[in-house]
């Protein structure tokens, strides 16, 4: 059986990623293409609906790895949605992008589910603020809804600081999320939900960042998942109907809350090598082949 | 038997208040008064002087746009159980023109022959694709940029030299030579002005006139009702094809033609929901406040179980 993978990668893909991806994915793969969405056209011709590049159609391959991020929503939804019903194994859906690429959502989500996220709100006029304020009280982490890579995301220490950052927000039109915050850590853990299988990193952030994430200087290193964080990325990736994510966790007096789940998380090659890659390569093939003998029986 | 009308602006939704306050529990909130609230093992909606778990039947009347707050919104309606005149996903469809298109084509609702790209590099290639004259959508982000109609491919490479802005998607689409025919949709209630072409335009909604659907025409647009998501809404067809879906209906527009027809039709699809919605209850409404008080205790779990169990039953 002729295998081939196409992966979609946002407008502002990462190169080495790529590359390492692209190595990785032709070991277990006949044909392997990477596609920036920005180069894709999804036709809509005659009640059909194709996604081609160049002459190739896309949805007729064994499997599409989507790769894109907020900033990519406007033909992101449509790929998504174009190969829901196609044929392709694709290890994630457009409701974990449309979910988690918001970040009220994705709490709201995991809480009704039972998964306890950190207190946030979402409202739309800076008249109301204090309102909201009330259940997190200070500080707390201002957000923008889709904002990633610890971009757009603000630390509130008082109602001065407040008052000047929403008159901003609100001339540019952005919904605001407000979230408590955890005081005291310099670390988070980040799960990698692959399938069943999870790989956890603790992140730690440089000095005087609060912000743990890798791209704004922080480091990475392998740790062994607790019984309680395997639950809870387990769990969180189930929710979303998503088979690839990332669950960050954060120490909230010695209790794990889910603070993330992130579509299209960075392997932190600089850290851990290959070893996230191959097992997303490994994950998309090993489906491939179940879909395949399932088809044959 | 309560409704809750929730809209950016009271002014857009004056005539419908009107239409509803006579002899019915309405009340008018503004969309902005509410606040989301997601704390220790549940989500709440905040709003100022009132529940929106009291109401048996919310109206939203807000624009695409708004999708980011909407849909959590909608989230929280669906746990509550009220009927409201959107479901969920909805407003990420309508908010996004390549996923509608997507949405559309694979229902099988005819639309016109139409290709998204994200790079100006494409846009001549799919041009020949599709014949001339054709419409061109540019966006940034999922917001709508700019509209163009090109007769020829020479305009088209004028239109391309112009691109100063950064664009992040084109929607390049057929444009069909026709009378275009508006729909104000109200549950299976359809209202149609047909507005004539003149010149690679039509004539605004007020200075149309009342049409008859025929029956493939209906069929298609209650389809297209359902396939989005849209209990209310107005659809724009053009020789069959569906062209435009929105969810909020201009009523102004359409009153040049129906004067208040549309608003006394909507009260009383909201009323007719309202009702059902009360008489569906497992446990009779806010039986002096029990349910209202016992969601706020200990019991709020057993509360919200119940309520899934009477949406089930739905």
């Amino acid at each position: 059986m002729k295998k081939r993978l196409a992966i979609i990668g946002s407008k502002t893909f990462k190169q080495s990623t790529v590359t390492s991806l692209i190595e990785e994915a032709k070991k277990k793969f006949d044909t392997v293409i990477f596609v920036p969405i920005n180069e894709l056209t999804i036709q809509n011709i005659n009640g059909k609906t194709s996604v081609m590049y160049k002459t190739q159609n896309l949805l007729n391959f064994e499997a599409i790895y989507p790769r894109i991020s907020s900033r990519d929503m406007l033909l992101g939804e449509a790929l998504l949605k174009a190969i829901e019903k196609s044929k392709a194994y694709c290890p994630v859906n457009i409701e974990s992008y449309q979910i988690t690429n918001h970040k009220f959502y994705t709490v709201q989500k995991l809480t009704n589910e039972g998964i306890i996220g950190i207190p946030s709100t979402l409202f739309l006029s800076p008249k109301y603020a204090d309102y909201a304020i009330m259940e997190t009280g200070y500080p707390f982490v201002m957000k923008l809804i889709s904002g990633f890579a610890g971009k757009g995301v603000v630390l509130i220490n008082n109602k001065e600081q407040m008052e000047s950052i929403l008159d901003a927000i609100h001339l540019f039109e952005e919904f605001i999320c407000t979230q408590k915050f955890i005081k005291g850590k310099n670390y988070d853990i980040r799960c990698y939900v692959i399938g069943d299988y999870v790989i956890a990193v603790k992140r730690t952030s440089r000095k005087g960042e609060w912000r743990a994430n890798v791209s704004k200087g922080g480091s990475a290193e392998l740790i062994n998942p607790t019984p309680e964080m395997l639950n809870l990325a387990k769990k969180s990736a189930k929710i979303l109907g998503t088979d690839i994510c990332a669950v960050d966790l954060m120490d909230n007096n010695k209790k794990w809350v889910v603070i993330e789940v992130n579509f299209m998380p960075g392997p932190f090659k600089k850290y851990l090598g290959t070893t996230i890659i191959q097992e997303w390569v490994r994950l998309i093939s090993n489906k491939v082949e179940s879909k395949e003998s399932n088809q044959i029986n | 038997m309560n409704i809750l009308i929730l809209a950016e602006r009271k002014k857009k939704v004056q005539n419908l208040i009107n239409a509803l306050s006579k002899s019915r529990n309405t009340t008018y909130l503004r969309l902005s008064k509410l606040v989301l609230v997601s704390k220790k093992n549940r989500t709440r909606i905040k709003a100022f002087g009132t529940e929106l778990d009291e109401y048996d039947a919310i109206y939203i009347h807000a624009r695409t746009s708004l999708s980011q707050f909407i849909e959590p919104l909608l989230e929280e309606i669906e746990q509550i159980g009220s009927y409201t005149n959107i479901k969920k996903g909805s407003y990420y469809i309508g908010e996004n023109e390549p996923y509608l298109s997507v949405v559309l084509t694979q229902a099988g609702i005819p639309t016109p022959n139409s290709i998204s790209t994200g790079s100006v590099k494409n846009v001549e290639s799919i041009a020949k694709k599709i014949k001339y004259p054709l419409i061109i959508k540019t966006f940034y982000s999922k917001k709508l940029q700019q509209v163009l109609l090109v007769n020829t491919p020479r305009e088209l490479k004028l239109f391309i030299k112009s691109i100063k802005t950064e664009i992040d998607g084109f929607l390049i689409r057929e444009f069909i030579k026709g009378d275009i025919i508006s729909s104000a949709v109200i549950g299976e209630k359809i209202f149609s002005v047909k507005r004539k072409y003149v010149e690679a335009n039509s004539k605004e909604i007020e200075e149309g006139k009342k049409h008859k659907l025929n029956q493939k025409e209906k069929e298609i647009i209650l389809k297209t009702l359902k396939v989005v998501g849209y209990d209310v809404a107005r659809i724009d067809l053009v020789k069959g094809k569906v062209i435009r879906v929105e969810p909020i209906i201009p009523f102004e527009e359409f009153s040049e033609v129906y004067k208040n027809q549309i608003e006394l039709q909507l009260a009383k699809h909201l009323t007719q929901k309202a009702t059902e919605h009360e008489a569906n209850k497992i446990i009779p409404y806010d039986f002096l406040g029990i349910r209202k008080f016992l969601s706020k205790t200990f019991f709020a779990p057993m509360i919200k179980h119940l309520n899934k169990m009477w949406r089930d039953k739905k």
